[in-house]
């Protein structure tokens, strides 16, 4: 068993995404695929590049759920450090094809081969990564425990709006990299009813915070 | 935070102008790709691996590096644009000094067979409407197609 970094994100209110766009299915899977061969581009990149031998990462996409997944004994930090890069291109790729995604980050043991993945690991990422109100990737309890003394500038101290509670967590950081205007997103989805607010509120409160 | 632009450089590949851009943000390098001034591809190599590239093979090695990483994928992402397809097509048929019957596939070379087939559609149609000292024989089928030049009489 492989022993690293699990991130499952997948995009916010996908089935009504799904309903509005009937008739131009393939144009939303063409999306998420040209998201997919891109961070594919970028991994190849960084398995090519010198000192970083033996780093596994890869990504995987089942219908709207993405699944990043690496492993490196010889330098845990930088195996965080590249996951991070990773997830944060994921979510401003996602955003700047109108997409919110959320997701989870875990660590721990897990297995994968082409078409499956297991493993505690696995299993703790893919049952937080629904959790969250807002476009976000969060550190679920065993990578939280595990990046106390790694570099964690990629991330955010937060207190994130879960469905069922708050979580001190922390908190991708993607806004200084973002550079579209998320307010087309959030107009694009008008009206904002009450029962689907939180998402772009808390979104919002996120990008205005300085 | 402050984002640094440290280097910038302008590229023409066929009929589009690609920008390569480098910034220094969170200790290390954030590289972008600009196709006509879109932002199509982005590269980065965080602190880390940045303080070790450095380290090991000098100061300018993680610029030139990721430099040389971006300017890469202008190929990958040429391939995936009909006109650049296209124009390459058109400027090979114009080279050849015969009237010989060629395929596409003989006339881009071995790389045909890594262009997505949308793409390769999108070039035929593109090359059917520019035939200029060439003629297509089999328009209506891009694996049969045949494309002669016209020799000057």
């Amino acid at each position: 068993m492989k022993q690293g970094f699990v991130t499952f994100a997948d995009i916010m209110g996908w089935k009504g995404i799904w309903l509005k766009n009937q008739g131009s299915e393939k144009q939303i899977l063409q999306d998420l695929l040209d998201i997919k061969e891109i961070l594919d581009l970028q991994i190849e990149s960084i398995k090519n590049t010198d000192g970083l031998e033996g780093l596994e990462v890869s990504i995987k996409l089942i219908s709207d759920t993405f699944v990043v997944f690496s492993n490196y004994e010889a330098d845990l930090e930088k195996e965080f450090e590249i996951h991070s890069v990773l997830v944060k291109e994921l979510t401003l790729m996602a955003l700047e094809k109108k997409l919110m995604i959320r997701g989870a980050t875990s660590f721990g043991k897990y297995l994968t081969n082409d078409m499956s993945f297991v493993g505690p690991a696995i299993d703790e990422a893919a049952s937080w990564h629904e959790q969250a109100e807002s476009v976000s990737i969060f550190l679920s309890p065993t990578a939280l425990l595990k990046v106390n003394c790694l570099n964690t500038s990629y991330w955010q101290d937060r207190s994130l709006e879960l469905k069922k509670m708050r979580l001190n967590t922390k908190v991708l950081d993607w806004k200084e990299y973002y550079k579209s205007d998320f307010q087309e997103i959030f107009y694009d989805n008008s009206p904002i009813v009450p029962e689907i607010s939180k998402k772009y509120l808390n979104t919002l409160e996120y990008l205005n915070a300085k | 935070m402050q984002n640094n632009e440290i280097y910038k450089e302008e590229i023409t590949h066929g009929l589009a102008s690609y920008k390569v851009t480098i910034e220094s943000i969170l200790g290390g390098l954030y590289g972008r790709l600009f196709k006509n001034s879109m932002n199509i591809y982005r590269e980065e190599i965080p602190r880390s691996v940045y303080f070790d590239l450095m380290k090991k093979h000098g100061e300018n090695f993680p610029v030139e590096y990721l430099t040389k990483s971006l300017k890469s994928k202008i190929d990958y992402f040429s391939k995936k644009d009909p006109e650049y397809v296209a124009d390459i097509l058109k400027e090979n048929i114009k080279s050849k000094e015969d009237n010989k019957k060629y395929s596409l596939k003989e006339l881009y070379g071995p790389e045909w067979l890594k262009i997505n087939s949308d793409v390769k559609e999108q070039a035929f149609e593109l090359l059917k409407k520019q035939q200029d000292g060439f003629s297509i024989l089999n328009e209506d089928s891009i694996s049969r197609a045949l494309i002669v030049k016209e020799l000057d009489k």
